[in-house]
């Protein structure tokens, strides 16, 4: 099934991923993100906070962004 | 449909038509040389710094390439990801996302406010403590208008209940000055936030960053926030009126600092050492020991043996003395005029 996942950590980018029947949301974010602690993240599915074992539905919108984001003096 | 979500639904249409005029067909990409080049210049100090064995000004450049390299790391990813085939046009918001962007603000932020006429839309953080230092609420105020212009221009973060540092009124966040935000690592997601239009990531980025203290490249940091104590009066000094000792990097007040005479340095009291002769501070660098007494002094007071003048004249009594004549040694060869009654010999 096709979703929509919103990758604020880095470029921002947002792309249509395939992922299998049941996938959850702690799954998805281990594929995208990888090891870090999703703690150090706000994950939103359809803009709404969700619990880490959600299981993902066509059409999801999955938003990550990270909760430390580093302004700097350029 | 409630009164609010009417509202929302004709704010997200107005919205969707701006960002849809801005569609632009340019293809051209242009490759991320300014950032390699910034790499290529922190290297080549890092490397003179390291084999000069400057270990503070290598940490620093360290760390200053480690961001430069995390810019170029993003703007390759932004480059490659324009290259893709798939076309942003998919990506661009709709008029229903954007409508529920708008209703989920308001369960992201405590206060969401829009107005049609001044094309505003604006949400205010909670109130923002970073190590300790009290910064207050922030409000973050984006310009619909042309949401691909890129910051400064259009959005501003507004300090709603400004604390901003002893040192420089215009700077209420480490990382805000003049209500315009540096944006860091979170540059490039703002960036495609705004140019697809999704508003609730956009508000989300920026007020995690505004959540976020960098202590390595902020305005003002943290630890300077209620300003910086001169380390030989204790006052608090501003920006412009600080100096920083060139030899032990600590903060003095500009009724402090010491300008050595013989290398026109910056210096504090406590690196200075004042010279027995001209009775002037003078950084180590610039003052020697009298070959003979070993009294402190500056190159100017000593002379070409490096003897103080006390040293200087001791010496040459001294050579007087070991002569037998009477006359100094220097001028024995010297011509006289003859005696005369009434006249004694002089040296020319």
């Amino acid at each position: 099934m096709k979703i929509l996942v919103i990758n604020n950590d880095g470029g921002g980018f947002a792309d249509y991923v395939d992922v299998a029947d049941g996938t959850t949301v702690a799954q998805l974010f281990e594929r995208q993100i990888g090891a870090t602690k999703p703690s150090h993240y706000l994950i939103r599915v359809n803009r709404q906070p969700c619990p880490a074992d959600q299981v993902l539905r066509e059409g999801d919108r999955i938003s990550i962004t990270p909760t430390k984001i580093e302004g700097a003096n350029s | 449909m409630t009164r609010q979500q009417r509202l929302f639904m004709r704010m997200a249409i107005t919205i969707h038509e701006r960002l849809h005029s801005e569609i632009t067909n340019d293809k051209c990409f242009s490759l991320p040389a300014a950032a390699w080049q910034q790499c290529e210049t922190i290297n080549r100090k890092l490397r003179k710094a390291s084999q000069r064995g400057w270990n503070l000004a290598a940490d620093r450049l360290n760390h200053d390439l480690r961001l430069a390299v995390e810019r170029l790391r993003n703007e390759v990813a932004e480059l490659d990801h324009k290259l893709r085939p798939s076309g942003d046009e998919d990506r661009k918001a709709s008029v229903g996302d954007i409508f529920a962007d708008l209703v989920a603000l308001h369960d992201e932020f405590e206060d969401v406010a829009f107005h049609r006429r001044e094309h505003t839309l604006s949400v205010t953080t909670e109130a923002i403590e970073l190590d300790g230092v009290y910064l207050g609420p922030f409000e973050i105020r984006l310009d619909w208008t042309d949401l691909l212009e890129g910051h400064p221009y259009n959005y501003r973060v507004i300090a709603v209940d400004p604390n901003p540092a002893a040192a420089n009124e215009s700077v209420t966040h480490p990382h805000v000055q003049d209500e315009g935000v540096c944006e860091g690592d979170g540059h490039q997601s703002i960036r495609k936030a705004l140019e697809q239009g999704r508003l609730l990531d956009f508000f989300m980025i920026v007020a995690n960053l505004l959540r976020t203290y960098n202590s390595g490249s902020p305005f003002v940091s943290l630890s300077d926030w209620h300003g910086v104590e001169c380390a030989d009066c204790g006052s608090t000094v501003c920006d412009d009126q600080r100096w920083t000792c060139e030899k032990c990097e600590t903060t003095v007040c500009g009724e402090c600092y010491y300008n050595c005479p013989g290398c026109d340095g910056i210096f504090c009291n406590e690196c200075t050492t004042r010279c027995e002769g001209c009775d002037e501070n003078h950084c180590s660098g610039c003052m020697k020991q009298c070959s003979r007494c070993d009294a402190e002094l500056c190159q100017g007071c000593l002379d070409d043996n490096e003897r103080c003048s006390d040293c200087h004249d001791q010496e040459l009594e001294e050579e007087t003395e070991s002569d037998g004549s009477g006359h100094r040694r220097d001028d024995a060869d010297a011509p006289i005029q003859p005696n005369r009654v009434g006249q004694v010999a002089v040296p020319a």
